[in-house]
């Protein structure tokens, strides 16, 4: 079962961060939990900017907290303009504070269709902005 | 049928059956080069188109509607015409990449990067407040300039790539074709001669 909002909340305020579920203690390392949430299905076909991605991120932090990784789901989407990823990151880290050097793991983009696949390396770019402004 | 008759039916054939197959092939490269050139071509358009949009969008000549008026570039429509070229970009190239492999142009990589970083530029402030800034239009014209200089490198550098290749099989096809004359002129003549033992 997956945590509610108001536990990530808590979990946030405590400073303790978004980690992923241990599998340490019941009996299933290596095993890795995967969510999946599609953006078109579940959340809009066409998302906006940067209030769009605090909107999604109520979907998505509940699915982080009971999982390893998620991978978000684009087919279907018309669009997803970059400020949409670019705040999606930039809150999980600065807000729900997920690890950055573990950001790219944690959240996966996939597709089936060639002309959504530049969004997969533009979230890697953003990660990868997230994680090096961490080490900074 | 004397051998000379039967030689100059069978030259004539041949002859007529390569150029057919020449003119056919040429005139297939053609067709295909063209339209090829004329997808990259509207690549680049759209890059532009995208850029004026970006520029539009960031320099924030946003205006109110007015009663009995065409409805002027307010910021609504603006961010439907940056969504609408950021997709038609996406589109042509996901075309372009698929007819160059399918041509045996190979695949452009080297457009993946400069994509992303134009469209992000492009939308990275979408859906903002304010997203005037004319900082973030400089952006997405100099970032827009390389992809559009990158699509005409990549089609220069491949329809130099195909006229060496076409010339080199047409070389090919003229020599086997010239091979193929004298084969069956050779063939015609000692076909000639036996008839003529055997009269």
């Amino acid at each position: 079962m997956h945590p509610s909002a108001s536990d990530i909340v808590n979990l946030t305020g405590t400073n303790q961060g978004l980690e992923a579920p241990s599998p340490e203690g019941d009996g299933q390392e290596g095993f890795v939990s995967e969510g999946r949430l599609s953006i078109a299905t579940e959340f809009s076909v066409l998302p906006g900017g940067a209030e769009s991605a605090r909107e999604f991120l109520k979907q998505l932090v509940p699915l982080m907290a009971g999982n390893d990784r998620v991978v978000i789901d684009l087919d279907g989407v018309a669009a997803l303009p970059a400020s949409f990823l670019r705040h999606l990151f930039h809150a999980l880290v600065t807000e729900h504070r997920v690890d950055p050097a573990k950001l790219a793991d944690r959240v996966k983009l996939e597709t089936t269709d060639p002309e959504l696949e530049i969004y997969i390396s533009m979230a890697d770019k953003y990660a990868r902005q997230e994680a090096e402004l961490a080490a900074a | 049928m004397t051998p000379l008759l039967l030689q100059l039916v069978f030259s004539g054939l041949i002859a007529a059956t390569v150029s057919f197959l020449l003119n056919r092939h040429d005139e297939r490269r053609r067709t295909a080069r063209d339209y090829i050139t004329k997808l990259f071509d509207g690549a680049r358009d759209d890059v532009s188109a995208a850029m004026d949009a970006g520029v539009a969008y960031y320099t924030g000549t946003y205006q109110p509607l007015q009663k009995g008026k065409p409805p002027p570039d307010n910021v609504l429509l603006l961010e439907a015409r940056l969504l609408l070229r950021e997709r038609n970009i996406r589109a042509a190239i996901v075309v372009l990449n698929r007819i160059s492999a399918s041509d045996g142009g190979g695949a452009l990589d080297s457009l993946v990067p400069l994509e992303r970083d134009f469209l992000a530029a492009l939308t990275e402030h979408y859906g903002e407040e304010n997203p005037a800034d004319p900082e973030r239009a400089r952006s997405v014209v100099l970032l827009g300039a390389p992809l559009r200089q990158e699509l005409a490198q990549l089609r220069q550098d491949q329809l130099r790539t195909k006229s060496l290749t076409a010339a080199v099989g047409r070389g090919v096809l003229l020599m086997i074709a010239m091979l193929l004359l004298m084969a069956l002129s050779f063939a015609t003549g000692l076909f000639a001669s036996l008839l003529l033992d055997a009269d």
